[in-house]
């Protein structure tokens, strides 16, 4: 009975996360990184050609690979459905853990307060970005680490390994996470070799006194160390292996322009809060404890419960350290989106700590961790309207206020003005670099010729001769002064160009229309 | 010499001796009485003496060991007495010289079968001593052939669909012709789409086939750590009501492991009383039976010798002990194994929980020298892999199950009624789970482990690998000749499950290197040629395969060593790609022989490990 009520939740969770996003999306809301998913789905399903290397290969593979089935749907509303699944899979994952272990209803009914009341959660759940896998498999692999700590079999060891080396291929911020784990590991042998009972002073004894089990605990450690860390080295390989195969460049992840790192780097030289934490540790370890704090204050709560297991206390801290390296080295934007997982991964660990027998008074221990999650839901609202990145901001004031400006609006209006000016075989040179939402709306990529095109670099030098329409973004922007077009005619967004006649003005957008007589279409239309 | 006879009996001496006690002779009259057998067969048989103090004892009495199978044998003196008799006495009538019969006997004291060759032939009797190993390999070897056809013949009989004597019906025959033909004129008409057809299905089939072991694995895996058999649960056993138990341990060409085999089995923990241990020799093993006949120290078994015929198989030798075994349940050992020493009291306590639809119990199997070099630390995360985790995740998943070569404990009626092994086929313990399967029965596995000898040179391994492939695709093609049939007998789930495991083994090893091939040529010369073949999508599958299809078998292994603290042989799993060349090597010969020598019993040598060579040299 407990399996049909944890299915039912399962999908009462996929329906309230997508109600939440269409809510949103309605009233104006767009996740950058949905939408530019869409669009390497777009290219994969209708590009030209279509496939499945048009993914870019800069950013991690998997976010995609999720997404990109409900393409077939419906491309606009791919990220929603793919965030909408994800969490409905990960509730299905986390109940199934529930009713085997079985809890007590009280930590059902909390289960399901963090699905529907706490706003990181909404967000990853209905925002449209990858989030929700990064949560989701973040979340499976702790609980499977946990798991094997109560119960030392392979099983939960290997696929453990296989979750932490498939968040390699779904953010890539995890490897600031794999040094706090590396601790950790050593702990989790330790402490599966001696039980519950003996202390750590005993198996020190027993570790220099008894030769044989001296090497026996070397070479499970040893064998532990291959389990959890050879999946992320293999995935690490894989992506190398893959750029290289598409792009001659095993390392085009890392050099390309627009590289997730570089991009990140520069967005920091941007930021005053966190060009300070660069360099700095102490304040890079202030900033993100107190980003923990507000989003979700029962990490802590759920830390002091696990005071005397060192594993634990170490494993669950990784991400904290992660989000410190990240943000010391300038590599990471320390949005809320970091800190969401804290909310999940706090509830886990309390599960844990009282399968574990770490929590003597169930019901105080579970008043305290309500009263903080009351409290981390009021304040994860504030840390949302008052976050930098206009995505978060815009995502709670869409889903409290009502309607809010959409990001992409230029680019929506854009794709309209394309849809009603172009005919079916004309075709618009565009760096999708900052146009891939143009692309979106628009619907039909085959009528562009974007980056991941042979021809492109040739149009880009004679846009006139290969392209009906040439679009270009203002290079005054930051994005702008890195478009393709900008780069290669520096004066052509104000200036125009020869046989280019200005048809469509905007302050980010500037729309030409090409009158030469001579057009380079054969091949195009060949391959079309 | 005839003065001794009625005076002295080998009870007395071995009294005398000290050998036995008195509490020993009690026994074996009690068990004589119950059983008509001789005290020389039950003194050797059930370990009381050794052979070797056997011969001494005879010889100091002036009885001179003869080797009869040099003898001048008179087949029709032989076959004047029941063969069962003779070997119950341990005696054989060899010839007639004159007025006297010149009879064997391994207890020249014993009066009454003298007395009784005496009265049958109605003439003097002179006994020449012999050892038991000896009398019967000419009992068997004269006597023995209408049971040796049975042996053969008996699942040919039954059941000729399910006998691997034929390799391929002609019905299999025409659908391969048909498919062959129908494959060309495709590939007439659009020789590029033909390809990459072959390569799809190549692809889909090589990437299932792995998707499904790693599916058993991480079925396994969850059970890593449980006993289905607890120690209160073996305690619990009354010895009293214990069942005969059988043993079959078929060997040939053994004689450096035959001691370390018997030694094993005596140390079982079982009544030696309720033993059935047949140890089954070749009737030209001659190797073999001389070392049988020097053993110094008391063993639990009993000699049966196999006479010569085609095909000379394992599970023909094992099918000839099957018609001779006496005990209610039936297992069997290889010459190399050294069995867990509770595994019999185990199955005993397993089979009375399980439901009666499982007759068969599959024991782990596992190498005890797999620190010996690069090849034993392979071979032995393969055996933990196999048997800890994929028969275990077949067991869970109610799927066919293919026993492994040893340590099957069978239910010996029901044995019987699947008319024992196929000794055309082998692999023929894969195709038995199979048919005991497709019979509605079961097959359950064991936390109890046997110990064997990981092959440490590449030949033999090669060898060995060979014959279990060329097995495996004996047994596919015997089953897969009615699979209309096969689906309604095991279902769709089983039908799948034989598809991917029995049919996807083979297939994945012979794939393996052709596909290698093809993207080492191509990472070589980035030819556009493979490009023709490899469409955009065909590359994606084929990009999976080669990453994750690598990296999952890999990780497989890898698991493998937990159950057993194998911790050691963890980092060698990554060398697996360089292991599955291996397997492919095997796999291509064992492809070429089933279309040559379908029948040929490649032998593997044991006794060649260094752990073994050590304790030999020990002892």
């Amino acid at each position: 009975m407990r399996f049909v009520g944890i299915i039912l939740l399962s999908l009462f969770a996929f329906y309230f996360y997508l109600s939440i996003a269409l809510l949103v999306y309605g009233n104006g809301y767009q996740h950058p990184e949905g939408i530019f998913l869409a669009e390497k789905g777009l290219l994969a399903l209708r590009g030209n050609p279509p496939r499945l290397e048009n993914i870019g290969l800069i950013y991690p593979p998997l976010p995609f690979y999720v997404l990109f089935p409900f393409i077939f749907l419906t491309p606009i509303a791919s990220p929603f459905l793919a965030s909408s699944l994800v969490m409905s899979v990960l509730v299905l994952f986390v109940g199934y853990r529930l009713v085997k272990h079985k809890a007590r209803f009280s930590l059902f009914l909390l289960f399901v307060a963090h699905l529907i009341l706490n706003p990181t959660i909404i967000y990853a759940g209905s925002s449209g970005g990858s989030l929700h896998l990064y949560l989701a498999f973040l979340v499976i692999f702790y609980i499977f680490i946990f798991e094997h700590y109560i119960k030392p079999i392979s099983f939960y060891l290997a696929l453990a390994g296989t979750f932490l080396g498939l968040l390699v291929l779904v953010r890539y911020e995890v490897i600031f996470i794999l040094p706090g784990l590396f601790f950790a590991t050593v702990f989790l042998s330790i402490e599966t070799t001696i039980g519950k009972e003996a202390s750590y002073k005993e198996f020190f004894k027993l570790l220099v006194q008894l030769p044989a089990y001296r090497k026996t605990f070397i070479r499970k450690t040893i064998s532990m160390y291959l389990m959890l860390f050879v999946p992320p080295v293999f995935s690490f390989i894989s992506w190398i292996y893959l750029n290289w195969l598409f792009t001659s460049n095993p390392f085009f992840f890392i050099d390309s322009p627009h590289a997730y790192f570089r991009t990140l780097k520069t967005y920091v030289v941007f930021n005053t809060r966190l060009l300070e934490l660069r360099g700095d540790i102490l304040k890079s370890f202030l900033d993100v404890i107190k980003g923990v704090l507000v989003v979700s204050p029962t990490f802590f709560f759920v830390l002091f419960l696990f005071r005397r297991r060192l594993f634990h206390l170490m494993a669950l801290f990784s991400p904290v350290l992660g989000l410190v390296i990240s943000a010391y080295f300038g590599l990471s934007l320390l949005n809320i989106d970091f800190f969401a997982p804290f909310v999940i991964l706090s509830f886990v660990g309390l599960l844990w700590a009282i399968y574990g027998g770490e929590v003597k008074n169930f019901g105080l221990a579970i008043f305290i961790y309500i009263v903080l999650f009351a409290l981390s839901s009021l304040l994860s609202i504030k840390a949302f309207q008052n976050s930098n990145y206009p995505e978060e901001k815009f995502f709670i004031e869409a889903l409290l206020k009502g309607k809010v400006e959409p990001i992409f609006k230029d680019e929506m209006k854009v794709a309209n003005f394309l849809k009603e000016t172009l005919k079916p075989e004309e075709i618009v040179l565009l760096d999708d670099a900052n146009g891939y939402p143009i692309v979106v709306f628009y619907g039909e990529p085959k009528n562009f010729i974007l980056p991941y095109q042979y021809e492109f670099y040739a149009a880009v030098q004679t846009p006139e001769i290969y392209a009906d329409y040439i679009l270009v973004y203002n290079p005054e922007t930051f994005e702008g002064a890195r478009d393709a077009l900008n780069t290669t005619h520096k004066g052509l967004f104000r200036q125009g160009g020869r046989e280019l006649a200005l048809i469509y003005d905007s302050k980010k957008w500037r729309i030409f229309r090409s009158d030469s007589k001579f057009k380079i279409k054969q091949t195009l239309e060949v391959k079309r | 010499m005839e003065t001794l006879v009625g005076k002295r009996t080998l009870r007395d001496i071995l009294l005398d001796e000290k050998i036995i006690s008195e509490m020993d002779a009690e026994k074996i009259e009690k068990f004589k009485a119950e059983t008509g057998w001789s005290f020389v067969r039950i003194c050797l048989t059930y370990g009381f003496v050794s052979r070797k103090k056997l011969k001494e004892i005879f010889e100091k009495l002036g009885y001179q060991m003869v080797d009869i199978k040099r003898e001048k044998i008179d087949v029709k003196v032989v076959s004047y007495l029941s063969m069962l008799v003779m070997e119950q006495y341990l005696g054989v009538p060899l010839r007639k010289e004159g007025d006297k019969v010149i009879v064997a006997m391994a207890d020249p004291l014993d009066f009454e079968f003298t007395e009784m060759v005496r009265r049958i032939f109605k003439s003097n009797v002179e006994v020449i001593f012999a050892m038991d190993v000896d009398i019967i390999w000419v009992l068997n070897r004269y006597l023995g052939q209408p049971f040796c056809r049975i042996a053969i013949y008996n699942l040919l009989w039954n059941d000729p669909d399910r006998s691997a004597v034929l390799t391929f019906t002609s019905s299999q025959i025409i659908f391969i012709t048909i498919f062959v033909l129908l494959y060309l004129i495709f590939f007439s008409i659009d020789p590029i789409l033909a390809v990459v057809t072959m390569v799809v299905l190549v692809s889909f089939g090589y990437l299932i086939s792995i998707l499904f072991k790693f599916l058993l694995t991480l079925v396994g895996s969850r059970y890593e750590i449980q006993e289905t058999i607890t120690f209160e649960e073996i305690r619990a056993l009354d010895e009293k009501d214990l069942p005969i138990y059988t043993v079959l341990l078929p060997v040939y060409k053994e004689p450096k492991v035959i001691s370390r085999l018997v030694d094993s089995i005596s140390k079982l923990d079982y009544p030696r009383f309720k033993l059935d241990v047949k140890l089954l020799l070749e009737e030209d093993d001659f190797e073999t039976i001389n070392a049988i006949r020097e053993l110094d120290f008391p063993t639990v078994f009993e000699p049966l010798v196999v006479p010569y015929g085609e095909p000379k198989t394992k599970p023909k030798a094992c099918d000839y002990g099957l018609i001779f075994a006496r005990g209610e349940y039936l297992t069997i050992y290889d010459a190399e194994d050294v069995p867990d020493a509770d595994q019999l009291k185990k199955v005993v306590a397993f089979f009375k929980k399980l439901p009666k639809d499982v007759i068969c119990i599959q024991c782990a199997l596992n190498y005890y020298n797999a620190d010996e070099n690069l090849l034993t630390r392979m071979f032995t995360l393969e055996y933990s892999y196999w048997f800890d985790y994929m028969l275990p995740g077949l067991d869970r998943l109610g799927l066919p199950i293919p026993l492994g070569g040893t340590s099957n404990h069978f239910r010996k009626d029901k044995l019987d009624e699947l008319a024992g092994w196929d000794p055309f086929n082998v692999t023929e313990d894969a195709d038995l789970g199979l048919r005991a399967y497709a019979k509605g029965y079961k097959v359950a596995v064991l936390t109890s482990t046997t110990y064997e000898e990981a092959n440490k040179a590449i030949r033999n391994w090669i060898r060995q690998r060979s014959r279990w492939v060329k097995g495996y695709i004996q047994t596919y093609l015997v089953h897969m000749r009615h699979p209309i049939e096969l689906i309604k007998k095991i279902g769709f789930k089983g039908f799948l499950g034989f598809q991917l495991f029995i049919g996807g083994t083979p297939f994945v090893f012979l794939m393996n290197p052709i596909l290698w091939i093809i993207f080492i040529f191509w990472l070589l010369t980035k030819s556009e040629v493979v490009r023709i073949f490899f469409p955009d999508w065909v590359m994606y599958i084929s990009i999976f395969n080669l990453l994750f299809g690598n990296g999952i078998v890999i990780y497989m292994n890898m698991m493998s060593v937990f159950r057993r603290k194998l911790y050691n042989l963890l980092p060698f799993a990554l060398l697996n790609p360089f292991y599955w060349i291996l397997h492919s090597i095997a796999s291509y010969k064992a492809l070429w022989q089933l279309i040559t020598n379908p029948f040929y019993w490649e032998k593997t040598e044991h006794g060649i490990s260094e752990v073994f060579k050590k304790e030999h040299r020990r002892k």
